[in-house]
């Protein structure tokens, strides 16, 4: 293999990495088209997308347009949204540990949500409402938790994180407290576990640009993070603005986390469990990580999704159980194995 | 290359003047607290200070955070990498400032520190020694003209701190500046051309070895007598 020998160990690298990128697209596509063809009603996919695209009528085009494209389409962007905030949030924090529902931006986002279902604040925004609540949400409970932790220590940013999350799911359960009847207490309950059935097409108008904001924020923020692994005093010695480069990337993640949680409510631990899957394919470089960590959230959360259709007919388990189910664990042996590091 | 004139930061320095030579490895030295690092930190744009800075005879003000980089190059005193990174990365961060991973500039400055032998090695698979000079070697592959090093030999063993030594002093001889701050008074005087003496974020005394480094300034600023023989090879400096 000659070429190999003409090429240098930066192309090496890039080529590695195009390579992953590629790999995780092309099992995303395979991914998407088992997904499409999950449901309770045996149909032929192939034919309903066409019909669907091309405005046609038909059984098909129904189940594949209303109810099977949205599901996988958010199931993908909500997985990608965490996966990419998760990477991005262990970079800018330097904490292998630091995961939107840990650190309480999902709880601060969950909050906001809640309160435009119940008091119907920002009625003007329509279907916007919820998301920019919980956009809000997010980034007051990550403003908040920088502020409390004060540095990107590993123990602090934990323990500042657990006291936001408290505080936030106090001020939850208020709102659940003072519910105006049963029915709408369950539907929020419902949505607090977290799912991404039965939502509309209108919800990718919302995770879409988010979606398109957040990364970019984030993704433009790449060389801060490299600078970050040798701490903020070298990053800043090397020209980088860490301040304002922290601030968007937290409004990034804000942006991105908020509205995957006031459309799916919480899916927990994918923001933790995707970037530490990815990290070894990408020599544990936190700028190279985040567009695999999104791919591989979004492949993680429709294989989720994928798993729960296919459990037996009757109650389904909402996605953000099975999530959180698979990602608990894998947080306490993280903590086993990081636990050395601490002590 | 520096020069400083009235340089504060908060009441942790208090108006120190002095100029940074061409060529020169300018050493550092005061007791614990003294306000060393703070000096560097302020030079390096980590520290925000008052007073009248100028890199190459331009107001420190008038430099972009990154064109000031390129110029400036800082190794704190600790550092540590987070991440399992290769020390080839590493090396390669120090390009931030430039925005780009030129690799022909990164081997070099890995060669220049004598660690090209473990390049893809883990960095926390190496020891402190050879850390230091992965450390190093991120700082020379921004190519910087001016190099503050704030005490880069204080955890290594006496070959590998005679070998960064050498290294800071052939890098100053190329037409580049160090400025170091140091513990060990005997290698100060071996390897520093001139020397800054600073206690409680005041100047002392600054000037040739032999003029900073007498047994009544060291026992004055250090509150403990110390024997000095600076016409040994290599100069000694104790305490008593």
């Amino acid at each position: 293999m000659s070429w190999s020998l003409d090429l240098g160990t930066r192309n090496k690298v890039e080529c590695m990495e195009k390579t992953l990128n590629s790999f995780l697209v092309f099992l995303l596509v395979i991914v998407f088209w088992i997904s499409l063809n999950i449901g309770s009603t045996p149909i032929a996919v192939g034919s309903g997308l066409f019909d669907w695209l091309s405005n046609q009528q038909s059984q098909e085009a129904l189940i594949v347009g209303e109810i099977r494209l949205p599901r996988t389409l958010i199931a993908i962007l909500v997985g990608a949204a965490l996966g990419i905030s998760g990477a991005a949030l262990q970079g800018l924090l330097r904490n292998p540990l630091a995961d939107p529902g840990l650190i309480g931006a999902s709880q601060g986002a969950a909050l906001g949500a809640a309160t435009v279902f119940y008091f119907g604040v920002f009625a003007s925004l329509g279907v916007f409402a919820t998301a920019v609540a919980g956009l809000l949400g997010a980034m007051a409970a990550l403003l908040i938790m920088l502020a409390l932790a004060g540095s990107g220590r590993p123990a602090l940013v934990i323990m500042a994180g657990l006291a936001i999350s408290t505080v936030a799911s106090a001020a939850l359960a208020m709102v659940l407290n003072f519910a105006p009847n049963p029915y709408a207490m369950q539907e929020l309950v419902f949505w607090l576990l977290g799912s991404v059935s039965n939502r509309g097409m209108e919800s990718l108008l919302v995770l879409i640009p988010a979606m398109i904001i957040g990364c970019t924020l984030i993704l433009y923020q790449q060389r801060l993070l490299a600078g970050l692994s040798l701490g903020e005093q070298v990053a800043e010695s090397m020209g980088l603005a860490v301040a304002r480069g922290s601030r968007i990337i937290v409004l990034g993640a804000a942006i991105l986390v908020g509205s995957a949680v006031s459309i799916a409510g919480s899916i927990g631990f994918v923001g933790l469990l995707v970037p530490h899957l990815v990290r070894p394919f990408v020599g544990y470089r936190p700028e190279k990580l985040l567009i695999p960590s999104a791919l591989v959230g979004a492949i993680l959360v429709c294989v989720a999704d994928i798993v729960i259709r296919w459990l037996p007919p009757g109650r389904e388990l909402k996605l953000g159980v099975l999530t959180s189910l698979i990602g608990a664990p894998f947080f306490v042996w993280l903590i086993w194995k990081e636990r050395k590091r601490w002590i | 290359m520096i020069s400083l004139t009235k340089l504060s930061v908060d009441d942790r320095i208090k108006n120190i003047s002095f100029n940074l030579k061409n060529g020169e490895v300018l050493g550092i030295i005061g007791p614990n607290g003294a306000g060393k690092s703070t000096l560097l930190k302020a030079i390096a744009g980590v520290e925000k200070f008052t007073g009248k800075l100028l890199i190459k005879q331009q107001a420190f003000e008038d430099f972009g955070p990154k064109q000031r980089a390129r110029v400036v190059g800082f190794l704190p005193q600790s550092v540590n990498s987070v991440w399992s990174l290769k020390v080839e990365d590493i090396v390669t961060l120090g390009r931030i400032p430039w925005g780009d991973e030129n690799s022909q500039i990164v081997q070099q400055a890995m060669d220049e520190a004598k660690i090209s032998q473990f390049s893809k090695r883990d960095i926390n698979e190496l020891s402190g020694g050879e850390r230091a000079r992965v450390w190093l070697a991120r700082v020379l592959a921004g190519k910087p003209q001016i190099l503050l090093a704030d005490e880069p030999i204080s955890s290594l063993d006496i070959h590998y701190q005679i070998e960064v030594m050498e290294l800071l002093k052939s890098f100053a001889h190329r037409g580049n500046s160090v400025m170091v701050a140091i513990h060990d008074l005997s290698l100060a005087a071996r390897y520093c051309d001139r020397l800054c003496l600073i206690k409680d974020g005041e100047l002392i005394k600054l000037g040739d070895p032999t003029d900073v480094l007498t047994e009544s300034i060291l026992t004055d600023a250090y509150q403990v007598p110390v024997f000095t023989n600076l016409r040994a090879n290599p100069p000694v400096i104790l305490p008593k």
